[in-house]
């Protein structure tokens, strides 16, 4: 603790002492009308473009991946034939439309924290949620293959 | 100076091709739901979320276009944030896969 402490301290002070805006709008921003160097007084001053359009991108992204996992339910519920377990196919449809949901909703989420942070000069917030997306689709993959292996071997 | 201009064109670029994209992952969607009915012997509930897909497609090639006019303009307007714009299609995808599951899955 003794040894933790004054280092807090003064990663503290120097966070503080930063100019809160200053990361995320560049020197040279050219959203920002020339001969006006003191208009960071407003805490709502817009960010650098190049924040609010990588933002976006990264929201659409998101709506594209939970596009995907939605075509997929409706593919399996619509063109592949009925697994050995009866029902196994529509709970795997709706599995994938859950992480669908769970994923456009996150997209949406992390496009307000990533525009708040960015017009208000914060750090970005972290973000766990495409672990938990990857580990949702290989138990959909890993239960998939599971069905398929039993229908080979029961005929 | 020109490294700036280009960069910013290329920015431009790639968001309004993003747009463009997610329209087009819209129209799979209806496509994909539009399957079934090419057998015939489907009621309503097979075809509102395909209708559902292919009128936000519409909306999201709009919202596209709509970018594209407004980051042509070379220095940008002070307010380029499209908050109503993703909203709008964040929401919307929302709409489109809880009704296709209601519809479709379950």
């Amino acid at each position: 603790m003794d040894k933790i402490w004054p280092f807090v301290k003064i990663c503290r002070v120097e966070t503080l002492a930063l100019p809160r805006p200053a990361r995320y709008i560049m020197a040279e921003n050219p959203a920002t009308p020339a001969g006006e160097p003191d208009a960071d007084s407003a805490a709502q001053r817009e960010p650098d473009y190049r924040f609010t359009l990588a933002n976006e991108r990264t929201f659409l992204a998101w709506q594209r991946t939970a596009l995907g996992l939605l075509a997929a339910a409706v593919a399996l519920v619509q063109l592949v034939p009925e697994l050995t377990i009866p029902g196994a196919r529509r709970a795997l449809a709706v599995g994938l439309a859950a992480l669908a949901i769970l994923t456009s909703g996150m997209g949406l989420l992390r496009w307000q924290q990533a525009d708040r942070a960015v017009r208000r000069g914060d750090p970005l917030p972290r973000q766990p949620s495409p672990a938990y997306l990857a580990l949702g689709l290989s138990f959909v993959g890993v239960i998939a293959l599971g069905l398929v292996i039993a229908k080979a071997v029961m005929g | 100076m020109t490294d700036a201009t280009e960069d910013r064109g290329l920015q431009a670029e790639r968001t309004t091709l993003s747009w463009s994209r997610t329209s087009f992952a819209f129209l799979v969607n209806g496509a994909v739901l539009m399957v079934k009915n090419l057998e015939g012997s489907v009621g309503p509930a097979a075809f509102i979320p395909a209708a559902l897909a292919g009128a936000v497609a519409l909306v999201t090639y709009v919202i596209a276009l709509q970018r594209q006019q407004t980051l042509r303009q070379q220095p940008f307007r002070t307010r380029i944030t499209p908050r109503r714009q993703v909203y709008t299609i964040g929401i919307a995808s929302l709409v489109l896969i809880v009704v296709t599951t209601v519809a479709q899955l379950l």
